[in-house]
């Protein structure tokens, strides 16, 4: 036909196109091929689809009958519209608001569980429920925190305790029963979860991983490195967040453990009261086995931001003196938590008549507790293990000497004038006595034993007791043998003998002690004795600080006169240089004489560790020290306790609690008067612990000292360590000027 | 049949039962996708050929035909795509029907074509005689996706496929009285009376277009042939090539409750896998999120406070509401909508989140709230004019109007952004006939509407009519010669309203109740561009 000989020109969309009805053109049916001219429109279906037999059939009504014809639908799978118990599922009616609903764009998911319990689940609920009430919500919460915490690995039974504070049936029924259902269950988690793309690649073809992230970036904008900075900015606003919450369940914790504390206090002053034990002689007694205990500076690390924790390794708890806790500070991975917990059995309120050498309680921080709101956001890299937190001694030049940052506490530039590099410093400690020397106590007379000598804070010389094989044999010396004059000084010439040192332990108690005597005697033996604390004490008492010999009570300080004199500093400065300079002597000393090999290992559990303990050492005396300080209010007697002797912390607080309750008439120390940070956090040291020192015959001025405590009570101060540290630091002069005087009063740690 | 039933593997071809919407039984060739065991006897997924997948089904052993059982032919398919081999079973369909695209176009091109059932008629006469050859081994032929291998063997290719294909429905004819279903297309045409031109003229295009279109950004996937490659990282429906294994071409869930309803799912959808083997599986209504039972929905219930679509609502006429959610700000439930529609839409692709999709949801209310009736999603940012990526009407709702009125809908938004748009490609069948269903009475009411001014005939220009409408001028173009309004007459294009087009127009306008009324649609659109990321 002629239609197909001339070429129509482009279909321009441009062009107006005259519209007519087929009635107005009779001749239209001539040039109705010319169609093809047109280049024709993709349907834009899948090829194979297009042929499919039913749209092809539709299409084909549709274009003969020019309407759809119910057989020539497309057909497809049936759907039921007749769910009958519908108006039972969904209950209540939803009134329309008049105007069109918005929704708040930052909806907050509510608190609601996630997990939805089933009627298996229902069959415990039921079973438990005869016992105690537990709603399904809560129940569904229990499940659902379970769930979420546990990755691949299931939360074992300790952090599931953690994670869920519910009581303990409560706990081991739902934590059984979920560890059960989570075994049968076929998914890889009891909450149904598209199944999420892992970053290697491996899932691109998995059918069943869906909402893959979009890698690549879309095009890139001018602000999108703005964009790369905020998310960065929130990722950190989310972990100060959560840092914050964790902060706050400590403090939660801690309240806690004032208010016990406070509770207990009450009790030991109302037994006490009972017991007319009005001179404290009776909670000596029964406390003066338990000041040897060190406390523990908690090794809590606010975790900034990272996950490395701590954790306390007490593996056995032999009692004993000989029993050293290596304290190791150790990154862990992400969900372990402190296995150590449960080894502690709960400690019962009244623990007056408890056992030396009974572990201590440790202060743990619960990592599931923060960890709870610690979320770890994706974009977030792993920290790296700090370096100071390996518990590799080996590799580490410093071993455990090395200085490790201790969260909460303030650290400052060292007081020139009074540091003195501790001898004990040196690596290579493993021998005892290159370390330590025999010592001898004014106070009590009987303290005789291998010690082990530093410089504390503000110049207080720390004597920390080792165990030994010989302390047998030593508790039979007096002291007083060789050095009758408790005036006379310590040798301080310590000369090193090892020729039978290492044969001691085979020694019986007799031998030994004319051989030590001897040894001794002929300065074979370091040994130490510390300057009798009388002039000191004497000027003390004076000022209202009771000295005490455990056996006499003192009423020296009921009438005190306040204040430190300028004499007095000055004697103490004067003291104090001539103590650094025997020290520096001393160690010179040993150092020369150190390259001779020792060989008397008698306590080869790491004397390491003892330089650990020192330091939580010194703060049980601070701390006790602290809240002894009561004491010399009503009663003159201070406890000392194996040699202990009230320090300027009891001194300053004597005088706060004076000027408190009497509004300190007495004690012109405007100077002296502390200022709130270092009360503070004085008041806060106080650890449970302790509270047998702080017994006080006056309930009334218990309860305000607690009051106070908590009331002015700062955050940050955790450990007592960290407290004393505060005070020694920021003390007016007058307070270091006590401070030091005390460190002319040797005190000795005993550590277990 | 118990003997034989061992035999049918997955990749067999064979006629299995089916019942059609006339209640009648038919046969219609199938092929294995899988075959399970249930105590006590075995069961066959079969996919119907020539067939949309949504028909697909488990099929117990009684409705296969196994006189007329086919082997795969393994070797013919041993280049697998997608480097899954074997993951799939052979089906040279795919082959079969792009070669036949490739001859067709070739060789129909100058005989005004006879399109796809003419090469098969051809080939009837011969598959007799080559049944001995397709039950034999073939040496393996390359895949024919490359264009150029197969034009290098087009004859052979031809002849083996279609003798493959044919002999089977001539077995069929042959050997049993059973009521033969037409697999083709073609054959319908005559009983849908006669030599229609419209008819012919439309078959005529169909096929050849199909091969010549290209979707934008094929070509990026079809080159990486054989190595497994993430699809494009923009739009929601992907075209059937990547998903092209096993798994997703079974449906994997039975059934899924939602509110009154109970749905029957046509495709995959990658709910979790431990909840495939629910026989239902249960839907919040309103948070559509996922639940192994009843009483976990029970329980959920009480949890969930939800009686709309958790966004905002833009449009209110009546009881129709749409809402509008960001896939980025609320991906919960982004996601579960997401999950559900997969079960409905074959195309569409979850491979990637949903932070660059708005989500327009419609819904019903009633006393117990806002019902869901469909929804269609749609990329914050298009760079290729799509206005709709995903567009759906639940089951239950469909055929009432509602499609177009998702459809209105859409454009109703592209009105406002002042910009024509397209539904992105590929479109399933029901989104053809929808879509086209729209165009038409748009573009119809347009035009009808149209008087003339000064004594002088209406005209308008296919600009214009996109701009008022905010359909893309391709689809413009399409509509009209779907209609066929288009004619060259004396020199120039005109638009030519038939009769019976007219007619069926104004009845198919009554019965449209359901519009959209621009007043009612509380709508600024953002610009998503100057926003950094979606």
């Amino acid at each position: 036909m002629s239609k197909l000989s001339f070429r129509a020109r482009a279909l321009d969309a441009a062009k107006p196109l005259p519209i007519y009805r087929n009635r107005d053109l009779p001749d239209l049916t001539d040039c109705v091929s010319i169609n093809r001219a047109v280049p024709q429109m993709p349907t834009g279906m899948e090829k194979e689809e297009e042929t499919e037999h039913h749209l092809q059939r539709a299409i084909s009504a549709q274009q003969v009958f020019r309407e759809k014809k119910e057989s020539m639908v497309i057909p497809v799978p049936e759907a039921e519209s007749n769910v009958t118990y519908y108006d039972r599922l969904y209950k209540g009616e939803f009134r329309v608001p008049k105007q069109l609903i918005y929704v708040q764009p930052l909806g907050l998911d509510y608190e609601l569980p996630d997990y939805d319990m089933d009627s298996e689940d229902e069959t415990l609920l039921n079973r438990l429920n005869r016992k105690m009430e537990l709603k399904p919500v809560q129940f569904e919460t229990m499940m659902d925190r379970l769930e979420k915490a546990s990755t691949n690995q299931l939360v074992t039974l300790q952090e599931a305790k953690l994670l869920l504070n519910e009581d303990d049936y409560l706990l081991k029924s739902v934590y059984d029963y979920w560890v059960r259902k989570r075994k049968n269950c076929r998914g890889p988690s009891l909450i149904p979860r598209i199944k999420q793309e892992k970053r290697d690649g491996s899932t691109n073809n998995d059918a069943y991983v869906a909402f893959r992230r979009r890698t690549e970036k879309m095009q890139t904008r001018k602000n999108r490195k703005n964009d790369e900075v905020s998310y960065e900015k929130m990722l950190k606003l989310r972990r100060e967040f959560s840092r914050t919450m964790s902060i706050l369940e400590m403090i939660k914790k801690r309240e806690k453990s004032k208010r016990e504390l406070l509770h207990l206090t009450l009790e030991v002053v109302e037994k006490r009261y009972q017991i007319e034990d009005y001179s404290g002689v009776i909670l000596n007694e029964v406390t003066a086995p338990l000041a040897e205990k060190p406390i523990y500076a908690a090794p809590i690390s606010l975790p900034n931001g990272n996950r490395h924790k701590t954790e306390s390794k007490i593996k056995s708890h032999k009692p004993g003196p000989k029993h050293m806790h290596p304290f190791t500070v150790k990154a862990e991975p992400h969900f372990d938590f402190v296995h150590s917990y449960k080894n502690y059995t709960k400690r019962p309120r009244l623990d007056v008549l408890r056992q030396p050498g009974r572990p201590e309680r440790q202060p743990i921080v619960n990592k599931a507790d923060i960890k709870q709101y610690d979320f770890h956001s994706s974009g977030e890299e792993e920290y790296p293990p700090s370096p100071a937190s390996e518990p590799d001694e080996e590799n580490d030049p410093d071993g455990i000497f090395a200085f490790r940052r201790k969260a909460g506490c303030n650290y400052y530039a060292p007081l020139t004038e009074q540091s003195c590099a501790p001898h004990w410093q040196q690596t290579g400690q493993d021998q005892l006595w290159q370390r330590n020397c025999l010592t001898a106590l004014s106070v009590p007379r009987s303290c005789t034993a291998v010690t082990c000598r530093r410089v504390g804070r503000g110049g207080r010389v720390l004597l920390d007791r080792t165990s030994s094989d010989l302390d047998r044999a030593l508790r039979h010396l007096d002291p007083d043998m060789f050095y009758p004059s408790s005036d006379s000084r310590v040798p301080d010439l310590p000369v090193h003998t090892n020729t039978n040192s290492h044969t001691f332990s085979t020694l019986s108690p007799q031998c030994s002690l004319t051989q030590i005597l001897s040894d001794i005697k002929a300065c074979r033996w370091k040994f130490f004795r510390p300057r009798p604390v009388q002039e000191n004490s004497r000027g003390e008492d004076k000022k209202g600080i009771p000295h005490v010999e455990k056996s006499e009570v003192s009423p020296l300080s009921n009438g005190v006169s306040g204040g430190i004199t300028e004499e007095q500093f000055q004697s103490h400065q004067q003291q104090l240089v001539q103590m650094q300079k025997q020290l520096k002597q001393q160690e010179l000393q040993l150092i020369s004489t150190a390259p001779e090999p020792r060989t008397h290992p008698p306590n080869t559990v790491s004397s390491d560790c003892m330089s650990k303990t020192l330091d939580s050492a010194s703060a049980h005396f601070a701390a006790s020290a602290v809240v002894s300080t009561p004491n010399n209010e009503n009663r003159p007697q201070g406890p000392s306790v194996n040699g202990i002797l009230p320090n300027s912390g009891s001194f300053r607080q004597a005088k706060l609690n004076r000027s408190a309750q009497s509004g300190g008439p007495q004690l012109p120390v405007p100077q002296s008067l502390p200022h709130g940070r270092s009360h503070l956090s004085t008041v806060s040291a106080v650890s449970p612990a302790h509270t047998h020192h702080s017994a006080r015959p006056c309930a009334p001025s218990a309860l305000k000292l607690a009051s106070v405590a908590s009331s002015l009570d700062r955050v940050s101060k955790v450990t007592p360590t960290s407290a004393i540290d505060s005070i020694a630091r920021e003390n007016h002069e007058p307070e270091r000027l006590a401070l030091n005087g005390l460190s002319e009063t040797t005190v000795a740690m005993e550590v277990t | 049949m118990a003997d034989l039933s061992g035999e049918v593997v997955e990749g067999c071809r064979l006629p299995v039962l089916r019942r059609n919407q006339d209640n009648e039984n038919e046969w219609p060739l199938a092929e294995i996708l899988s075959v399970k065991e249930i105590p006590g006897r075995k069961l066959y997924y079969v996919h119907y050929i020539d067939f949309n997948k949504r028909l697909d089904e488990w099929v117990t052993p009684d409705r296969l035909d196994l006189k007329k059982l086919q082997f795969p032919k393994k070797e013919a398919k041993t280049p697998t795509k997608n480097g899954l081999p074997g993951s799939r079973p052979s089906s040279p369909e795919r082959d079969v029907r792009k070669s036949l695209d490739l001859n067709v176009q070739s060789a129909s091109a100058p005989s005004r074509g006879k399109t796809l059932p003419t090469p098969k008629r051809k080939a009837e006469p011969v598959s007799l005689a080559t049944q001995v050859t397709a039950a034999t081994p073939v040496p393996s032929l390359p895949s024919s996706t490359e264009t150029s291998q197969a034009s290098v063997f087009p004859a052979i290719r031809d002849s083996f496929v279609i003798k493959s294909r044919d002999e089977h429905e001539l077995l069929t004819t042959n050997g049993t009285p059973r009521r033969l279903i037409p697999s083709q297309p073609g054959r319908k045409r005559k009983n849908c009376g006669g030599t229609d031109e419209m008819v012919k003229v439309f078959q005529n295009n169909s096929p050849r277009c199909s091969s010549i279109y290209l979707l934008p950004g094929e070509d990026s996937q079809d080159s990486s042939d054989g190595i497994p490659s993430a699809p494009r990282m923009t739009g929601s429906l992907v075209s059937d090539r990547s998903h092209d294994d096993i798994i997703t071409r079974m449906k994997n869930i039975d059934c899924i409750e939602l509110g009154r309803h109970r749905l029957k799912p046509w495709y995959f959808s990658p709910y979790p896998q431990e909840l495939t083997t629910l026989p239902i599986l249960y839907l919040c209504e309103f948070c559509l999120k996922y639940l192994k039972s009843l009483k976990c929905l029970q329980r959920h219930l009480t949890k969930c406070n939800l009686r709309h679509p958790p966004g905002n609502e833009i449009y209110r006429k009546g009881t129709i509401s749409f809402f509008e959610i960001d896939g980025r700000k609320n991906k919960t439930y982004s996601q579960n909508l997401c999950l559900l529609a997969k079960c409905f839409l074959d195309h569409k692709t979850l491979y990637y989140d949903t932070d660059p999709f708005l989500f327009y949801v419609m819904t019903e209310y009633d006393l117990k709230g806002f019902h869901i009736v469909g929804y269609f999603s749609k990329e914050k940012e298009s760079t290729e004019d799509y206005n709709v990526a995903c567009i759906l009407t639940l089951p239950p709702y469909q055929r009432r109007g509602y499609g177009k009125l998702l459809i209105e809908f859409s454009y109703e938004l592209s009105k406002v952004e002042g910009r024509t748009g397209t539904p992105e490609k590929p479109l399933s069948d029901l989104g053809l006939l929808s879509y086209r269903s729209y165009w038409s009475q748009t573009i119809l009411e347009i035009l009808m509407d149209l008087k003339s001014e000064n004594g002088e005939r209406p005209q308008i220009t296919i600009n214009e009519i996109s701009e008022i409408t905010s359909v893309k001028k391709e689809d413009v173009i399409s509509t009209l010669q779907y209609l066929n309004l288009i004619n060259y007459y004396k020199g120039q294009y005109i638009l030519t309203l038939a009769e019976e087009i007219v007619e069926g127009h104004e009845r198919a306008m009554q019965k449209r109740h359901l519009r959209i009324d621009p007043k009612c649609l509380h709508f600024t659109p953002k610009d998503w561009s100057k926003r950094g990321k979606w």
